[in-house]
């Protein structure tokens, strides 16, 4: 189960609105590699995890992109907050506003609603954890085209944290590939799908004792 | 036993700060705390501070700016004074109201968070442990203070027996709760 904390996980205090930086932040809600394509992808992948330490990475940065999601909202909620509508009419937001108001709706940049179909759950160790590898960097990307097209600090203090926790998080992924790798058989070459490798599983056995 | 291609050699990031850094300077880890770590790590790898990464990666973000865009005050945070603490708007140091103390826990939870990730890769990180020990201590404590002197974190923690303040607390998102 999962509990709220009423707080952000870092603080997000934006004095002027701003359409435009809005409109492209969005894509970090909704997009194709944003926050909740993130989270879903993690916490999704990790029934057929065979080991603990790879369900417990992808627990808790599943969790973690949560959290961020709520900071991207946050920050899409204090940009449109009493944004006047000539503002609106003469920024691209306006195709969203016109179907959300001010409300926060997962989509990209683009305005494409989020998408499952962004997530890959393969059912196969090595397979979903370099998808969460590229997941992180496409991510930490997304961040970067994010402050080219942003100037204010208000609003690149919380995009700058974002992007670092994707550095921190893709880290993290490869020590799971690496502890992956190293409970598998060594004949085990190609390195296949761990849960079907019958020697892997012996050597698990043999480290919990 | 490591198999042959792959992530064999990841380079590992510890990205541990000290809390009393604050969560702006969350990198910046310092020389005696790395030292600790990477002496005392059982699991066969190269420890490097997040800071490190992220320096190598782009020094412009973080490096010769401040918070604002204002150069970096070395002497401190201009709102609250505090040491290694870059300056920045929301900091929350010019308010009275107990922001001051949400920004803690920020910072101590961000100090954990980082911990427990390490950890789940790193169980046998018995520094790691015994410094996510120091953290939850400390955390529970401002816990304590936080919840009965200005709100509840969850909706598990309303110390108030007379009122439901998990609903009249602003929310996260709004600008006068940062």
């Amino acid at each position: 189960m999962w509990v709220y904390e009423k707080k952000l996980q870092f603080p997000v205090k934006i004095k002027n609105p701003d359409a435009h930086a809005a409109s492209v932040i969005i894509s970090q809600l909704g997009g194709p590699d944003g926050e909740l394509a993130a989270s879903m992808r993690y916490l999704n992948q990790r029934y057929s995890m065979p080991y603990g330490e790879v369900i417990g990475i992808l627990t808790d940065v599943g969790t973690e992109e949560l959290a961020h999601l709520e900071i991207v909202g946050a920050i899409l909620y204090q940009l449109t907050k009493g944004l006047p509508e000539d503002e609106i009419a003469k920024s691209p937001l306006a195709q969203y506003f016109v179907d959300h108001t001010a409300g926060i709706y997962p989509a990209s940049a683009a305005g494409v609603p989020f998408d499952m179909k962004y997530v890959g759950i393969k059912g196969d160790t090595l397979a979903d954890l370099n998808e969460d590898l590229a997941a992180e960097q496409k991510a930490r990307v997304t961040y970067d085209n994010i402050l080219r097209l942003v100037d204010d600090p208000d609003i690149k203090e919380p995009i700058k944290y974002l992007r670092e926790r994707e550095i921190v998080h893709y880290q993290r992924f490869g020590d799971a590939i690496r502890i992956t790798q190293d409970n598998l058989d060594s004949k085990n070459f190609y390195a296949f799908n761990p849960s079907f490798d019958l020697g892997c599983n012996a050597n698990v056995f043999k480290r919990q004792g | 036993m490591a198999v042959p291609g792959g992530f064999a050699n990841t380079r590992s990031v510890l990205s541990i700060h000290p809390v009393r850094n604050g969560i702006i300077s969350i990198h910046r880890q310092t020389r005696s705390q790395e030292e600790l770590f990477s002496r005392s790590l059982t699991c066969p790898l190269r420890v490097k501070t997040a800071w490190e990464v992220e320096a190598a990666v782009d020094k412009n973000y973080y490096n010769t700016r401040g918070m604002n865009g204002r150069s970096v005050n070395n002497g401190g945070c201009s709102f609250c004074g505090t040491r290694n603490v870059r300056q920045q708007s929301g900091c929350g140091c010019q308010n009275n109201n107990g922001d001051s103390l949400l920004r803690k826990i920020q910072e101590i939870d961000f100090a954990i968070y980082e911990t427990v990730l390490y950890l789940d890769v790193y169980p046998c990180s018995s520094e790691a442990l015994a410094y996510y020990h120091t953290l939850i201590c400390e955390k529970e404590a401002l816990a304590k203070e936080y919840e009965s002197k200005i709100g509840p974190i969850s909706a598990f923690g309303n110390r108030d027996r007379s009122s439901w303040n998990w609903v009249k607390k602003p929310w996260p998102w709004e600008y006068s709760a940062n």
